[in-house]
């Protein structure tokens, strides 16, 4: 059975504050009630997930059932967390929904074949970011099955 | 000799100019300096061109060795080594260049064409030398070259730079419309008319300013990008970008005619914005109230002058031209394309003025658009090789022509993604 949805942790990685509290108002807009976490680039997002530097304390660093990946963010970029996620077997069954300003044909090609779920391209207004998370909700919350975590028996999520 | 008598004229061989006199006239009368050695390598002949040149006298020369002359300014080895290969060996036209300091005149750089003659009467040998002072020329080029080379690697700067700004310059603006979306929001119904209205017009600019960032964006990616040349098949390419202006065809009442139009010789990707930006621009401009009529015609041509002096590619050295329809790849002539509608057209004097960047006939408030659709399209005409120009009359439409390479049958597909009009952001 899998978990319960509102305790599902949405992890979002984004360099750009804004854009991570525009999500952060999107979501709770969008009714998604959801634990929000973010990070500001793939680096901190790896020590997130791998539960080391800054992170090691794993209270601090809830398993994600859905990542929110941003691509152009400094020191390790959107493809290159998402090649390491794909890449490690802990947390390759993680969700991965890239949400990026960058509609360019070559990314979003490049995104799936990485092994994205989903390429999101960052509506320009906020009333367009609201109706994309409460699909976003409502796909992976209420429709989809989500993995259930192996590791995450006995984890508060 | 015997006169030819009346009635033998035709059988009289024509009369050969031979003998000393004409050839020293020919000698003196050569703008090139021209020397001529005996077998001894001393100088025989030398004509008023080579003393003016090389500022010497008949006294200090005739007689003289060649390398012995101008303070051994001709003794070099290069020198010595033709005129012993004219001696011993194959005494045919020979070519050289050489470089040396001569007194008075300087540092040159000279031409020699060289070769051997023998005189059957008296049987000696001469050596015939005609020089050619290429230093100016070989100047000249060094520096056409090098303001080349500053020019390209100015034109890159720039166009990286308007590539970068442009590229930085979206992502503040996405802020303002973001935050500007938020701000209605929660100010909406509290705000009074005018101040709302204040608010849609800052909007309004803004999104003008995201949309010209793009095209933009899109002009300077095009500029950059190599023109990866494989066959487009121009009649798929109009239907295709039809399909994608159906709804425009459709608001327009778009009656398009299209002729049966060839393969060309380029990218896929910015001919495609090339069509797009022509039909839809003739969408635009139509007549209120009436339905669209659009034209699109072509014929081969194969000079500037059938083009009607619209610049037709041009072929350099070593690139291969095949017989228009012909089989392999490369470029088998050109063809004139004409993309003429019936709607509102334009006053000729603006002719040229349209394709400049950010040029536009209309205010804001009539027609939509940046004005670099046309200088975009003139861009991509001319990074494959090719013109564009329009004709047009206030009230009777206007015709756009320009010519393309067209590909051989045997040409491939031209591979390249479509470009895409969004560009990427932060």
């Amino acid at each position: 059975m899998s978990p319960q949805k509102h305790t599902v942790v949405i992890l979002m990685a984004d360099d750009d504050p804004e854009d991570r509290a525009f999500a952060r108002e999107a979501l709770a807009e969008a009714r998604v009630t959801n634990d929000f976490r973010a990070v500001e680039d793939g680096e901190e997002l790896m020590d997130y997930l791998k539960r080391r530097g800054a992170y090691t304390d794993p209270a601090s660093s809830p398993r994600p059932g859905l990542i929110l990946l941003d691509l152009k963010m400094p020191r390790r970029n959107g493809f290159e967390a998402l090649e390491a996620i794909r890449a490690d077997r802990e947390l390759r069954n993680i969700p991965v929904v890239i949400l990026t300003t960058s509609g360019a044909d070559e990314d979003v090609v490049r995104g799936y074949q990485l092994g994205v779920n989903s390429y999101i391209r960052k509506p320009v207004t906020f009333d367009g970011l609201v109706e994309a998370m409460s699909g976003l909700g409502r796909y992976w919350f209420e429709i989809v099955e989500l993995p259930r975590d192996e590791g995450a028996a006995g984890e508060e999520a | 000799m015997v006169p030819p008598s009346k009635g033998a004229k035709e059988k009289s061989p024509p009369v050969v100019p031979g003998g000393e006199e004409f050839a020293r006239a020919v000698i003196q009368t050569v703008h090139q300096p021209l020397l001529v050695l005996d077998a001894d390598l001393r100088i025989q002949t030398a004509n008023r061109a080579f003393f003016e040149t090389f500022q010497v006298k008949a006294p200090d020369t005739l007689g003289c060795r060649l390398t012995e002359l101008s303070d051994g300014a001709w003794d070099l080895p290069r020198i010595r080594g033709l005129l012993e290969e004219l001696l011993a060996g194959d005494p045919g036209l020979k070519s050289i260049e050489v470089t040396d300091r001569f007194p008075t005149i300087g540092l040159r750089i000279m031409r020699l064409n060289a070769q051997r003659i023998r005189r059957d009467e008296a049987g000696w040998d001469a050596i015939l030398i005609a020089i050619e002072d290429v230093t100016e020329e070989e100047r000249l080029l060094r520096e056409l070259h090098r303001h080349t080379r500053d020019l390209e690697r100015s034109n890159r700067e720039l166009e990286f730079f308007a590539h970068a700004a442009s590229h930085d310059l979206q992502e503040p603006l996405r802020k303002i419309l973001a935050f500007g979306d938020r701000l209605k929001g929660s100010l909406g119904p509290e705000l009074d008319e005018r101040s709302a209205d204040y608010m849609a017009r800052m909007f309004s600019a803004t999104r003008r300013m995201q949309q010209l960032i793009e095209e933009i964006l899109l002009y300077s990616r095009v500029s950059r990008e190599p023109i990866v040349p494989g066959a487009v098949a121009m009649g798929p390419l109009v239907r295709g970008v039809m399909g994608d202006l159906d709804v425009q065809l459709r608001e327009a009442e778009a009656k398009v005619d299209v002729a049966d139009l060839p393969r060309v010789r380029g990218s896929r990707g910015p001919i495609r914005y090339l069509i797009q930006n022509l039909l839809s621009n003739a969408l635009k401009f139509r007549k209120e109230g009436e339905p669209a009529r659009i034209r699109i015609t072509w014929r081969a041509v194969e000079t500037e002058a059938d083009a009607g002096g619209l610049a037709v590619p041009d072929l350099g050295p070593g690139r291969r031209v095949g017989e228009i329809g012909g089989e392999d790849p490369g470029i088998h002539g050109w063809g004139l394309f004409l993309v003429e509608d019936e709607g509102i057209g334009f006053d000729p004097q603006y002719a040229e003025r349209i394709f400049g960047m950010f040029e536009r006939l209309h205010g804001r408030g009539s027609y939509q658009g940046t004005g670099i659709g046309l200088a975009l399209c003139r861009r991509i005409v001319e990074r494959h090789g090719g013109g564009i120009r329009a004709e047009g009359r206030p009230g009777e439409g206007a015709a756009f022509e320009f010519t393309l390479p067209l590909a051989g049958k045997s040409e491939p597909e031209s591979e390249d993604e479509e470009q895409t009009s969004s560009e990427e952001g932060t």
